[in-house]
């Protein structure tokens, strides 16, 4: 055991090792750290070690220094050094105190290279910020897709409201005056989320603005529509839910085409009770040649027409209970007599509270149609 | 919640049993499972007796899962849909577009 040659080891060990005097000059450094250092050994004479180091590092170390001569321990200390050929080197490792005849003269190192792992850090650090500008510049996008200037439509009130569960989503929402001075509401939910989920909404706000101006049918709309997202939804196996509805003014009837969609729920202010648009078909992304159907309803003054997606439906507090379709018919009952916007936001304040402080896992949207 | 698939086959026909939630978590289990569905096949049965819950990428899921055993000329049946799972189905027109003969109560 007393032939180990400690001196081999610890020159041929793969940390970093090192000996300093009280004043920071190198004593010892073992080959990896000179190798590390861009320096030649032999060539090397009095380095001052914190010379080798970045400026921060100067100052981290000399606290570090002065806690070991006093007795204590530092450990996982992060070095960075500034090699002779100007290269920065990420270490970390520990400190402990050098001790002759029972005084301590200096400080020992073992320290790491992990600059690879360092550099690898900072790049993916840079790739998610630029990730994430992207998104925040992809919301902003998409947020002006949603219709903030509601149009303003005689005998009629109307009030949309989103929240999104992430930067972008797949609820889509959009509400216009049609040639025919009709209001259009189109509401619809692109299966899963995210980015994917996204391209998808962007994709059916553009089918149905192209295609609005051009028919008073929303079967013909939403046949359109179907049509032309079908190829890429069927190549993604994907599909979207829509609703479409056309409400007129003068006759005060709603025409709709509900393509897979949440049926949405009319108050009748004359009877007092809640009931869906029922006439519905399956989702836009089905079948190529799909036939919607239309259906109609005759709305009457103090009836409210609640549109939504399914996040709201089947939004789930900490018991994993939903908050369902019951609890928005009641609050329909309850706040019917209120202005649209009063309404979307009792329910969208319920809504929240129902979560109990848990964030959203869908996109939730509310557009609420009341007949004055 | 996760989604067990239990697979029980008598040659021709193979039934899969669906046990959890077939969502966008849980979705690829059943895509990987019928993947592996031997050619001697003719007939899936999705069983979803203890389907607790599906949501609209479930159910896009299932229904690629659908088309590709049609393709390979495969008949499937769909059994014991509870009524939370159905009325999903429902709303987005399942039935409507695959048939109300492919839903059956064992």
């Amino acid at each position: 055991m007393n032939n180990i040659p400690l001196n081999e080891l610890v020159d041929k060990a793969k940390n970093l090792i090192f000996l300093t005097d009280k004043d920071g000059n190198l004593l010892y450094a073992n080959h990896s750290w000179y190798k590390a250092m861009d320096l030649n050994k032999n060539e090397s004479k009095n380095i001052v070690f914190y010379d080798t180091l970045c400026s921060e590092s100067r100052a981290r170390i000399a606290d570090a220094v002065k806690t070991v001569l006093e007795g204590g321990s530092v450990e996982r200390l992060n070095l960075d050094f500034i090699t002779k050929a100007g290269r920065k080197i990420y270490t970390e490792g520990n400190l402990t105190c050098y001790y002759a005849n029972g005084r301590p003269l200096g400080v020992f190192g073992i320290f790491q290279d992990i600059t690879s792992q360092k550099l690898a850090d900072n790049e993916l650090m840079e790739r998610t910020l630029r990730f994430q500008a992207e998104l925040q510049l992809a919301n902003i996008i998409q947020t002006s897709l949603f219709p903030i200037n509601l149009p303003q439509i005689q005998g009629a009130g109307v009030a949309a409201t989103v929240i999104s569960a992430n930067e972008v989503g797949g609820d889509y929402c959009d509400l216009f005056i049609t040639n025919q001075q009709r209001l259009g509401i189109a509401i619809g939910d692109v299966m899963g989320k995210g980015i994917p989920a996204a391209l998808f909404m962007v994709l059916t706000y553009a089918f149905v603005r192209n295609y609005a101006f051009e028919t008073e049918k929303p079967s013909e709309l939403v046949n359109w529509v179907n049509r032309s997202l079908f190829p890429q939804l069927d190549f993604s196996q994907s599909l979207v839910t829509f609703f479409y509805g056309l409400y007129d003014p003068v006759t005060k009837e709603l025409i709709y085409t509900n393509a897979g969609h949440n049926p949405p729920v009319v108050y009748r202010a004359a009877a007092g009770e809640c009931e869906l648009l029922k006439v519905r078909d399956y989702f836009i992304g089905g079948r190529y040649d799909a036939e919607y159907r239309e259906g109609k309803t005759q709305l009457k003054p103090g009836d409210v027409v609640f549109f939504y997606t399914d996040g709201l439906k089947e939004g789930r507090n900490k018991s994993e209970e939903q908050f369902g379709i019951r609890r928005i018919k009641t609050l329909l009952k309850e706040n019917h007599a209120l202005d649209p916007a009063s309404i979307q936001e009792i329910i969208h304040n319920e809504f929240l509270q129902f979560l109990e402080g848990k964030p959203p896992s869908d996109d939730v949207t509310i557009v609420v149609l009341k007949i004055h | 919640m996760m989604l067990e698939v239990q697979s029980l086959s008598d040659g021709e026909t193979l039934v899969l049993s669906l046990k959890g939630e077939l969502d966008i978590g849980t979705v690829d289990i059943l895509k990987n499972d019928v993947e592996e569905v031997n050619k001697d096949v003719k007939t899936v049965i999705l069983d979803m007796k203890h389907l607790s819950f599906v949501d609209s990428t479930g159910v896009g899921g299932l229904l690629s899962v659908i088309r590709g055993l049609r393709y390979e000329n495969i008949k499937v049946k769909m059994r014991n849909v509870t009524e939370s799972v159905y009325e999903v189905f429902d709303i987005l027109g399942l039935p409507l577009l695959l048939g109300k003969e492919v839903f059956e109560q064992e």
